[in-house]
């Protein structure tokens, strides 16, 4: 049945149980003068059609239904209707009905009953049950969508981990959802059944920021939008995200407030180790430059000529970017003296020039780099002047953990077979960074030797965390 | 620039990077500074601070991802100057010395005599 409102006419389709077919016509004829309606009837004329058309699948918005059939009853179409077609309006149409079996068929389900003396009525009785049947319907429909509506809002709710909240201005009563209270570490919704339950959790820190965001929603009516901190039972702190809106009575005082709560703890340690990590940059690439100043001042310091200084120094920047790339690929975990020995040495090594051999040992970030510097410094000096200027020079590089007063790593470079060594007229960059600096960093000993038969240099190291065996 | 006015100094310096204590003690010696340390750590500048014998310091606000805020702090309490070097800006300053001079990495020589001139010889050392 299409809806009264359009203006046109409503389409019904009546199923009509009857076995006269005088009295057929009849209430077609009634029905035609009701307004407002076009009838469509299927008229059957006993049990077997009635059955066919309750089996046959099609829809009725009306059945009429004669009392007494010569091969069935009314009383069994009316159970037969009701289990089938629930919905649908049962109208007895009869030639008498007693009022004991009229009050028995409205027990069971029937609508209304006309008797076919004062067929007249059936205008009225029709007309009313189909509205009655449609005002059902649109209501039951509302409900649905209402049900469906609530539904999905419960699965936004759910699927985007929205709590979500309501507060009686008037009273400070408060209801949130499980979500809203687990977001403020609460097992049970009813754990937060005021206003003042809430603000009992927040950080004591936030709470001013807190109260000035909510009171401004409610004064202006805009949205609100505030994070703050809570603390949950077990002390821990949690990041919340709280959206809502106030709502007002009829004089303008604010009656309610109502809205969303989202735990955004994890946004907000994200944002916290991206802030720091950009002030670490920023703190790296500063002592960097420092660094790159250094060298280049010392650099120039004892160079000999402008070409010289070129050559050193755009060595031993590249010294150090060797450094950081190692310790990038370690994620600045530190990084092993094996690699930090094959960072400056492995070009030597496959010739057979260098010899290698120590335990595993650990370095810590800073001591990576100054002995990188180190080692590049002692393996650049061998590679103009030293051992590995010439083919029969070699270089042993050994190291062990040795007992002194504390563990100390002990470390020895020894360079063999090449020219012989003159002690420098000055001390350069790379001896002033072995004996002042590496010793200084490591809180060691550095003896730089220039023995005639080749350069020696021993570093006596305390582990520490910063130098730890593996 | 004169730099008498600086040569009757002993200075502390406290910096954990090998490369920048080499080129800062390079440039007060220039300039007859007399050098105590270079400390590369809390403990060691502790130790330092105790045993005395310097007019000023230079100090380093984070030695080794350790803050320097307990060396600033005692040389506060003795009354003795120092200027904080640091990569950082000013917000990373130790928080009861956030009025004390800074010279912000990397600095050059002139700053640093700057510095000292400004805040460590006016401050009668």
């Amino acid at each position: 049945m299409s809806p009264l409102d359009g203006g046109g006419l409503a389409h019904c389709r009546v199923l009509l149980l009857e076995d006269s077919a005088i009295d057929a016509d009849l209430v077609r004829e009634h029905l035609s003068l009701i307004d407002g309606f076009a009838f469509e009837i299927r008229h059957v004329g006993g049990r077997h059609a009635f059955l066919a058309a309750m089996e046959s699948g099609e829809r009725f918005d009306l059945i009429l239904s004669d009392f007494d059939l010569p091969d069935f009853d009314g009383m069994s179409a009316l159970a037969v209707a009701r289990a089938r077609m629930p919905m649908t309006p049962f109208i007895f149409v009869s030639g008498l009905l007693g009022e004991e079996t009229a009050i028995e068929a409205m027990k069971q389900g029937a609508t209304d009953y006309v008797v076919k003396l004062r067929m007249e009525r059936l205008q009225l009785v029709a007309r009313r049950a189909l509205v009655e049947a449609r005002d059902r319907d649109a209501l039951r429909n509302t409900g649905r969508a209402l049900h469906a509506s609530e539904e999905q809002l419960h699965f936004a709710l759910q699927a985007g981990r929205l709590g979500s909240w309501d507060i009686d201005l008037r009273t400070g009563r408060m209801q949130a959802s499980e979500i809203c209270a687990a977001n403020f570490g609460l097992s049970q919704a009813s754990e937060l059944s005021s206003y003042g339950a809430l603000l009992a959790r927040v950080l004591p820190d936030d709470l001013p920021h807190q109260k000035a965001k909510v009171k401004r929603a409610i004064d202006t009516g805009e949205e609100l939008d505030v994070e703050y901190r809570n603390v949950w039972p077990d002390g821990s702190v949690h990041w919340i995200q709280v959206r809502g809106r106030a709502s007002y009575a009829e004089d303008g005082t604010p009656a309610r407030m109502a809205g969303i709560s989202l735990d955004v703890t994890e946004r907000k340690r994200a944002e916290e180790r991206q802030r720091l990590l950009l002030e670490e940059l920023n703190h790296r690439v500063k002592n960097t430059l420092a660094m790159v100043q250094s060298i280049a001042t010392q650099t120039l310091r004892s160079a000999e000529s402008p070409e010289l200084f070129r050559s050193s120094f755009q060595s031993r920047l590249q010294a150090l970017a060797q450094a950081h790339d190692l310790l990038t690929r370690q994620q600045w975990q530190g990084a092993s003296l094996d690699e930090i020995v094959a960072l400056t040495l492995e070009p030597h090594q496959g010739a057979g020039r260098v010899r290698i051999d120590g335990p595993p040992v650990l370095l810590s970030t800073g001591v990576a780099v100054s002995l990188h510097l180190a080692f590049h410094e002692l393996a650049t000096n061998a590679a103009k002047y030293g051992a590995l200027s010439v083919g029969s020079g070699q270089v042993e590089l050994a190291w062990s953990v040795t007992d002194r007063s504390v563990p100390t790593l002990e470390l020895a470079w020894k360079e063999s077979g090449g020219p012989r060594v003159a002690v420098p007229r000055r001390r350069g960059f790379g001896s002033r960074l072995l004996e002042r600096g590496l010793a200084h960093e490591l809180d060691g000993e550095v003896f730089l030797d220039f023995d005639p038969a080749g350069v020696r240099c021993k570093l006596a190291i305390p582990l520490s965390l910063r130098v730890s065996l593996q | 620039m004169s730099h008498s006015a600086l040569s009757s100094l002993t200075l502390l310096v406290v910096e954990d990077e090998p490369l920048v204590a080499m080129s800062i003690e390079d440039t007060l010696e220039e300039m007859g500074v007399r050098i105590v340390g270079p400390a590369g750590s809390v403990s060691k500048a502790l130790g330092l601070v105790e045993s005395g014998g310097f007019d000023a310091a230079l100090l380093d606000v984070n030695l080794r991802g350790e803050r320097v805020d307990a060396v600033a702090d005692r040389l506060a309490a003795g009354g003795i100057p120092f200027v904080f070097t640091t990569g950082h800006g000013a917000d990373g300053l130790p928080e009861n010395h956030r009025g004390r001079p800074v010279l912000p990495k990397p600095f050059t020589d002139s700053d640093l005599v700057r510095a000292l001139s400004r805040h460590i010889l006016s401050a009668g050392a």
